[in-house]
C-alpha cells in the first residue's frame, strides 16, 4: 500500500463505521426490532392482581391469596416457586376465531387458565425438574368455546425455579385472526426467527470448527467457532424447553455462556487483526476465568434475587469492558497496518456498539431492548461470509481449482523465464568479461613485453635490426595467437592442430630445420573447449620456438598420440639438450607448465645430450573441459 | 622510514626480468643524482634477497617468470619500509587498480621518458603517488562517479573538489611542481592528494564491481 493510502486509514474506517451504522439503524433497525403498529385495537385487562401459589393447579390457585397489581410493568421480587398472575377482560361478543393472547410475562415457564379451564400450557411445572416453555414468546390461541360475552377471567400459573424476578408486562390481547395478521412480524422474530438464526449460526458454528481443524491461521479461526459457538448457546437457552439444568445450574449457564460470548468478540478482535498480539487474549481470558467462577458463585450462594443481581452486575460490567476493549482493539490494528478490511472492521464495530447499548441499558433500565438478541445474527452471518470467503478453498469447483492452478503455474512460468533470462544474460556477461580479460592479459604477456623491449632497445640504440626483426616476428606470432583466439581456431582440437602444423612447418623448415609431424590418434581428438584449445596451442608454438631458437639442433619432430586417457603431444628437438634460459622473453617454462595446468593438463620436459623434449600430457574431454580459463 | 643518509641518495630496488627495461631503469637511476641503485633482479625468489638490503624505493614488474609482481607485494611491505612503484607496460585499469589494491604506492609506465620516472621515484619517495596526463584525464572520467554506484560504495569514492582541480592540472600534462605551485600548496600535499585519489580508484572499483554484482542478480542487498 503507498504511503497514502496508508494515511487515508482514518477517513476510510470513519467512513464505512458511519455507512454501516446507518444502514443499521436507518434500515434494518426500523424492520428488526422496533415494534410494528398495531392496527388493532388490544383488550385491555382490568382488576391485574398476583399472588404465590403453593401447588401448580388450578385449586392451589383459586385458594391463594391474590394482592392487586396497579398497572402492568409490575414485577415480583425475589423469590422463585409459584405465582400465579389474574385479570379480566370485557368481550363485548365472542369472536368467531376466538382470541389471540400474548402473555408477556417473564417467567421459565406457565399454564393458562380461561374462565377457569385450562387452555394452554407448555407441560411440567412442578419443581424441582421444571420445562422451560416460556422463555421462547408465541401468540396463545383462545379457542372462542372457552370464552363468553362479558367479562373473563384470564389466569396464569407461573414458575421460575432459578431467576428470581417474575416481570408482569403488559399483554397484547385482540380477535385470534386480526392479531396473529397484525402481528405476523412481531411474532416471527419471536418465534420462528430464532430457530432459523439459531440454525444457521449452528451452522456457521460447525463450519468453523471444520476450517479450525483445516486452516493455518488457527488463532482467528478458534476465536470465531468459539463466537458463533457461545452465541448458538445463547440461543439454545431461550429455545431449549427440555433443559437438564436447573435452578442456579441454569442462571450460570445463561451467565457464563454470556460473558463467553463477550471474552470472544475481543478475543477473535485480536485474532483477526492483521498483527494479531496474543497477550491481549491472555489477559481476557484471565479475566473470564476470573469473572466466571465469581458469578457462579454469587448465583449459588447469596440469597435469591442478590445473587442474580449480583451475578447480573458482573456480566454487564465485564460486556461493556470487552465491548470498549473490542473497539479499542478493532481501531488498534489499523493504525500503522496495512488493514484494508474496513467493511468487516465497521460490522463488528457495529455489533459490539450494540453489545454495549445492551449491556448499559440493563444496567440502567433493567430492559432488554432487544437490539443485540436480533441483529447478531444477521452481524455474524456477515461475518461469516468475510471469514470464509478468505479462509475456504475447500469448495471450489473443479473448474475453478483448475484456474487457480494454471494461473500460479503461469506466474512460476514467468518467474522463471525471467531468472533463467537473467541467468543466461549473466552468463553471458561474464562469458564476456573472461574473453576480455584473457585477451588483456594475452596482451600484457605477449606483445606489451615485446614491444616494450624492443623500444627500449631501439631508444638506446641497442636494437641490431636481426633482433628487432625477431622481435617483431614474434609480435606477429602473439598477433595472430590473439586473432586465432578469436577466430575458429579454438573451435576444435583437430583444427587448431591443422593450422599450427600450416604455421610452423613453413618456418622450421626455412630456419633450416627437418620437420617430422606423426599423428597416431586416427582423428580420435577429446573435445576440448575453446580456452584449452588456445592454451594447448599457445604451448605448442612456444616449445617449437624455443626449439628453432635455442636447440641448435637440425630437426624438430612432433607426435600426437593417444594415450590410456587423452592424448600426449610432444615436440622434441635433436639439439644440445639444454634448458632455455630462463630471463628474456618469453619466461619460457614456467610460463608453459603454467599454461598446461590450465589446460587440464601437465608439462614435462626431458633433456639429454641427443636433445630436448617438451611433453604435453593432456586428460579426455569431459575431465579438462572447463579447466581452463580460469584467471 | 629506511636508514638513509641524505648525502648517499635514495636506494633503488629493481625487480625486472627484460633486459632492455632493466638497462632502461639503470640508466636513469645512474643519471640521476640523488638516486642510488641498490639491486637488480630478474626473479621473485632472488628478489627477496633485496629486501634485506632496505632499499629506500622497489620498482616491481609485474609478469615475472616465477609468479605475478603482485603477489610480492605484501611481502616487501612486511619485510621493509620501502615504497613500492610497479612498473607495467600498459596503464589500463585492471593493472592500475589490482596494483593499488595489491598495496603499491602508485605505477609507471615503462617507455616513460626519463624525466617523468624520474620524478616519479621522487615524488613516491617524498609520500606521494606519480600520476601521468592520460591518468589524470581517466580518474577525472571515471572518479565523476553516477549516483548509482554512490550509493553502493560504503567510504566515500567521490572526488573533493581540490581533488578535481588537481586533477585537471595533472591532464593537461603539469608536473608535481608545477601542480603545486599553481594551486598554492607544497608538492607533499599534492602526493597526498594523489594517494587520496588512488585510493578512491580502488574503492570505486570495488563498488563498482559490487554494483555491476547487484545488477547482473549476483548479490542481493
Amino acid at each position: 500500500m503507498s504511503a497514502s493510502r496508508l494515511e487515508a486509514w482514518p477517513g476510510r474506517l470513519i467512513a464505512a463505521v458511519i455507512v454501516v451504522q446507518a444502514i443499521f439503524w436507518l434500515a434494518i433497525k426500523p424492520v428488526l426490532i422496533d415494534k410494528p403498529p398495531t392496527d388493532f385495537e388490544s383488550i385491555t385487562p382490568v382488576a391485574i392482581s398476583e399472588a404465590a401459589v403453593e401447588r401448580p393447579d388450578y385449586a392451589a390457585l383459586e385458594a391463594a391469596r391474590f394482592e392487586p397489581v396497579e398497572d402492568f410493568g409490575a414485577w415480583h421480587c425475589c423469590e422463585t416457586g409459584y405465582r400465579a398472575l389474574r385479570y379480566h377482560i370485557e368481550l363485548d361478543e365472542v369472536p368467531e376465531q376466538g382470541l389471540g393472547l400474548y402473555p408477556n410475562i417473564n417467567t421459565d415457564n406457565l399454564a393458562i387458565y380461561v374462565n377457569g379451564r385450562f387452555v394452554a400450557g407448555e407441560g411440567d411445572m412442578t419443581l424441582p425438574t421444571i420445562r422451560y416453555g416460556a422463555l421462547l414468546r408465541k401468540i396463545y390461541h383462545i379457542q372462542p368455546a372457552n370464552l363468553h360475552a362479558g367479562r373473563n377471567e384470564i389466569a396464569f400459573l407461573l414458575v421460575r425455579d432459578g431467576v428470581p424476578y417474575f416481570d408482569y408486562n403488559r399483554p397484547i390481547i385482540g380477535e385470534y385472526g386480526q392479531m396473529t395478521a397484525q402481528m405476523r412480524s412481531a411474532m416471527f422474530f419471536a418465534g420462528e426467527y430464532k430457530f432459523m438464526a439459531l440454525a444457521v449460526i449452528g451452522l456457521i458454528a460447525l463450519f468453523a470448527l471444520i476450517v479450525l481443524l483445516r486452516s493455518e491461521r488457527k488463532g482467528e479461526s478458534f476465536w470465531f467457532f468459539m463466537l458463533a459457538a457461545s452465541w448458538t448457546a445463547l440461543s439454545l437457552y431461550y429455545v431449549w424447553i427440555d433443559r437438564p439444568m436447573h435452578g442456579a445450574a441454569h442462571m450460570s449457564f445463561y451467565f457464563c455462556v454470556s460473558l463467553l460470548l463477550s471474552l470472544s468478540w475481543f478475543c477473535w478482535a485480536d485474532s483477526w487483526s492483521a498483527k494479531p498480539m496474543v497477550w491481549p487474549r491472555r489477559v481476557a481470558i484471565a479475566v473470564f476465568l476470573m469473572l466466571a467462577p465469581t458469578m457462579v458463585a454469587s448465583l449459588y450462594f447469596l440469597s435469591s434475587g442478590e445473587n442474580f443481581d449480583r451475578a447480573g452486575e458482573i456480566l454487564d460490567y465485564a460486556s461493556i469492558g470487552f465491548a470498549i476493549a473490542t473497539i479499542i482493539r478493532i481501531v488498534h490494528g489499523f493504525i500503522g497496518s496495512r488493514e484494508d478490511r474496513y467493511w468487516e472492521a465497521a460490522i463488528v464495530i457495529l455489533l459490539v456498539t450494540l453489545l454495549l447499548l445492551n449491556a448499559v441499558t440493563e444496567l440502567t433500565q433493567s430492559i432488554n431492548m432487544g437490539y443485540v438478541g436480533r441483529s447478531q445474527p444477521f452481524l455474524i452471518l456477515g461475518l461469516a461470509i468475510a471469514f470464509f470467503s478468505r479462509n475456504v478453498r475447500l469448495f471450489r469447483s473443479q473448474g475453478q481449482i483448475t484456474a487457480l492452478l494454471e494461473a500460479q503455474l503461469d506466474e512460476r512460468t514467468a518467474e522463471l523465464q525471467l531468472a533463467h533470462a537473467r541467468q543466461r544474460k549473466l552468463v553471458r556477461q561474464q562469458a564476456f568479461d573472461e574473453e576480455r580479460r584473457r585477451i588483456m592479459r594475452d596482451m600484457h604477456d605477449g606483445l606489451g613485453s615485446n614491444l616494450m623491449s624492443m623500444l627500449l632497445a631501439a631508444r638506446r640504440g641497442k636494437a641490431e635490426p636481426h633482433t628487432v626483426a625477431e622481435g617483431l616476428q614474434s609480435v606477429i606470432d602473439e598477433m595472430r595467437l590473439l586473432i586465432d583466439s578469436m577466430d575458429s581456431v579454438g573451435e576444435s582440437l583437430s583444427a587448431a592442430l591443422a593450422t599450427f602444423r600450416a604455421r610452423v612447418e613453413p618456418r622450421v623448415r626455412e630456419a633450416g630445420f627437418a620437420f617430422d609431424w606423426m599423428d597416431e590418434t586416427g582423428g580420435m581428438l577429446p573435445a576440448y573447449g575453446p580456452r584449452q584449445v588456445l592454451q594447448i596451442f599457445r604451448i605448442l608454438q612456444e616449445a617449437v620456438i624455443n626449439a628453432l631458437k635455442h636447440s641448435e639442433g637440425s630437426r624438430i619432430t612432433i607426435s600426437v598420440l593417444p594415450a590410456a586417457d587423452g592424448i600426449i603431444i610432444t615436440i622434441a628437438d635433436d639439439g644440445h639438450g639444454r634448458l632455455p634460459a630462463e630471463t628474456g622473453r618469453g619466461r619460457g617454462l614456467g610460463n608453459m607448465r603454467s599454461r598446461a595446468a590450465q589446460a587440464g593438463g601437465t608439462l614435462s620436459v626431458r633433456q639429454s645430450d641427443t636433445g630436448l623434449t617438451v611433453e604435453l600430457a593432456l586428460p579426455g574431454a569431459h575431465a579438462g573441459d572447463e579447466a581452463g580459463g580460469h584467471e | 622510514m629506511s636508514e638513509v643518509s641524505t648525502s648517499a641518495g635514495y636506494r633503488i630496488a629493481i625487480v625486472e626480468d627484460d633486459p632492455n627495461v632493466c638497462d632502461h631503469f639503470i640508466e636513469i637511476i645512474s643519471s640521476a643524482v640523488d638516486l642510488n641503485l641498490a639491486g637488480i633482479t630478474s626473479s621473485i625468489a632472488a628478489a627477496r634477497g633485496l629486501i634485506a638490503l632496505r632499499p629506500d624505493l622497489f620498482l616491481v614488474d609485474i609478469g615475472l617468470p616465477d609468479g605475478s609482481g603482485l603477489d610480492f607485494i605484501p611481502e616487501i611491505r612486511t619485510g621493509c619500509d620501502a615504497r613500492i612503484l610497479v612498473v607495467t607496460s600498459f596503464g589500463d585499469r585492471d593493472t592500475v587498480v589490482s596494483a593499488l589494491t595489491a598495496g603499491a604506492d602508485g605505477y609507471l609506465l615503462k617507455d616513460s621518458s626519463q624525466a617523468v620516472i624520474a620524478e616519479g621515484i621522487r615524488v613516491t619517495l617524498e609520500g606521494g603517488a606519480p600520476i601521468s596526463a592520460a591518468a589524470a584525464v581517466y580518474l577525472l572520467d571515471r572518479l565523476r562517479t553516477p549516483p548509482a554506484v554512490e550509493v553502493v560504495a560504503e567510504e566515500d569514492s567521490g572526488l573533493t573538489p581540490r581533488e578535481v582541480e588537481l586533477l585537471e592540472l595533472f591532464a593537461k600534462g603539469q608536473s608535481y611542481k608545477d601542480a603545486a605551485r599553481v594551486l598554492g600548496i607544497s608538492p607533499l600535499t599534492v602526493g597526498n592528494h594523489v594517494k587520496s585519489i588512488y585510493r578512491k580508484l580502488a574503492v570505486h572499483s570495488r563498488g563498482e564491481a559490487v554494483y555491476e554484482a547487484i545488477k547482473t542478480g549476483q548479490l542481493n542487498i
